[in-house]
């Protein structure tokens, strides 16, 4: 016998819950790893929320990364980062600040969703654009990658639903102008 | 049967493309044309017959004689079969003009446009007898092209056999595209044009406008390979549905993001970029909203399994062209052991369950 006013969520278990939760292992997993493709990251973001902005964001954060370097491929970025040094610190103005504005934009992606495990995922993606050289590089990038990438997660779980959803349009204004900044440069 | 035939079919035109080709007495098919052959088997596979028997009749023949003639027609033989697979597609469906309306009238333009065509270019697409002898040829088989891409938009949801004219559609574009005029720009708005079209149905709006962007990226020379592979995505989304395979067309888009992205900043690569975001865009938009959740039955099992090798190994379709997607390849193959490794060890500790009801803080 069910007891009054029990609050049932209204469609059961959640539709996209192995979705969600394996999109969210997987991005770990290419986050971390540095491999596979930046656009698929997005993909799996956007899985990750079940929101088509979030993969917006990532999307021209992904275009940002192609147009700066050359590729989308996480592990070049990872390994022109240990040679060049962080995205977010080496080359002119325009490029490192385009770096910075796609980090800007995932954080602020973060802000507006409410999950704290989406933030930490955005905040892992952030990190991987502003610093994330190939552990390989040596202790020194080792160090940047591993220092960021706790930084980028712990961010994006502090910052997670501090903003309203509303921020996701700002998100994508800043990730396009990111990309637009590296064509650009 | 028309199953467990077709399967058989688009996998005997599976190893001949991974065999690299087949010649039958005086006919080569190159792996290209043998994939291409698949595909549209797949697609052919997912037709259902209605009662009657021209249409218990057009199933079969959809299955045996289309691929073929969409081989024939990409290897640069004769590409009159395929006209008459267009035609008998089009005599299918003409019974039912009430509900068909626009879908019916675009076919008939696209035909008659594929026909004056090949008229002009003596019977076959064949690029060398389109640049020498038969501009115009090349220009009325692109716009044969679009109209038949107009036609798989504009079909209703229970309409097969005008869906099915997608296969020609690429095979005349992919192969026309770099002969005609303004071929990129031309795909970039009628990409925008499918987008638009209020009254069409989603799941069918969205592998032509993938289909259209492939033909656009197909007229840029480096963006071949790219072209390929998203022409391969609209076809297993337009047999399987979108929202099952949708993923076939992440490794195509990273493939034109790449390909488009190393050469200049032109006219005809920007278009192609322009038509492929607006073609992605609006799968997402299928996807994440209006098209209907299919049931995935056995007819779609070829299909399906061409999605899959698409979504996962994008990198061994060899027969494309070179697509740059090894890191893509490899990124996806672990980050799906990774998703299902998660998933099992949840699934057996119990924290996929359902969850239980929650009760209000007052003690409820």
């Amino acid at each position: 016998v069910e007891p009054p006013l029990a609050v049932v969520p209204r469609r059961g278990p959640a539709p996209h819950r192995s979705l969600r939760l394996g999109a969210g292992a997987a991005a770990a997993a290419v986050a971390l790893s540095s491999s596979g493709d930046a656009i698929l990251l997005a993909v799996l973001l956007g899985l990750v929320s079940v929101d088509l902005a979030v993969a917006g964001v990532g999307a021209l954060v992904a275009l940002g990364v192609l147009a700066r370097w050359g590729t989308t491929s996480l592990a070049s970025l990872a390994g022109i980062q240990a040679v060049l040094g962080p995205a977010g610190v080496r080359g002119d103005l325009l490029a490192v600040g385009s770096s910075w504005a796609a980090a800007v934009a995932l954080l602020v992606t973060a802000a507006a969703l409410r999950g704290r495990t989406t933030g930490v995922l955005l905040g892992l993606t952030a990190a991987l654009v502003v610093a994330g050289p190939a552990a390989a590089g040596g202790p020194a990038a080792a160090a940047v990658r591993m220092g960021a990438a706790l930084a980028g997660g712990l961010l994006g779980a502090a910052v997670a639903g501090r903003l309203p959803r509303l921020a996701l349009a700002p998100a994508l204004v800043l990730a396009g102008a990111g990309a637009l900044a590296a064509v650009v440069a | 049967v028309i199953t467990v035939a077709g399967t058989l079919l688009a996998g005997g035109w599976l190893v001949v493309a991974l065999a690299g080709g087949a010649t039958v007495g005086t006919v080569h098919l190159s792996p290209l044309a043998a994939a291409v052959g698949c595909g549209t088997t797949a697609l052919a596979c997912t037709v259902r017959p209605r009662p009657g028997l021209a249409e218990v009749l057009v199933v079969p023949v959809l299955v045996v004689g289309f691929p073929l003639a969409a081989a024939l027609a990409v290897g640069g033989h004769t590409a009159l079969p395929l006209l008459g697979s267009v035609l008998a597609c089009l005599l299918a469906g003409a019974p039912r003009w009430r509900t068909t309306g626009w879908s019916l009238v675009a076919a008939e333009v696209g035909v008659g446009l594929l026909a004056a065509g090949l008229a002009s270019g003596r019977g076959d697409l064949h690029p060398g007898v389109l640049m020498v002898e038969a501009q115009r040829g090349a220009d009325l088989l692109a716009g044969g092209a679009a109209a038949l891409l107009l036609a798989v938009a504009l079909a209703p949801d229970d309409e097969d056999t005008l869906r099915v004219v997608i296969g020609p559609a690429l095979v005349v574009g992919w192969v026309i595209a770099p002969h005609a005029d303004a071929v990129a720009a031309g795909a970039a708005v009628l990409t925008i044009l499918i987008a638009v079209l209020g009254a069409a149905p989603l799941a069918r709006r969205a592998p032509a406008a993938l289909a259209a962007a492939a033909i656009g990226l197909a007229a840029v020379g480096p963006a071949r390979p790219a072209a390929a592979l998203l022409a391969a995505a609209a076809v297993v989304i337009a047999a399987v549905g979108p929202s099952l395979a949708w993923p076939a067309a992440v490794p195509a888009a990273v493939a034109a993001a790449l390909a488009l992205s190393a050469g200049a900043a032109t006219l005809e690569p920007v278009a192609a970029g322009v038509a492929v975001v607006v073609a992605v865009i609006w799968l997402a938009v299928a996807v994440g909203g209006g098209a209907p959740r299919p049931v995935l039955g056995p007819s779609a099992i070829p299909a399906t399994a061409v999605a899959v090798w698409l979504g996962l190994a994008p990198a061994s379709w060899t027969f494309a062209g070179p697509t740059r997607l090894g890191p893509y390849q490899q990124g996806v193959l672990r980050a799906v052991a990774v998703a299902l490794l998660v998933l099992v060890v949840a699934w057996m500790t119990g924290q996929l369950r359902p969850p239980t009801p929650e009760w209000r803080s007052d003690g409820w």
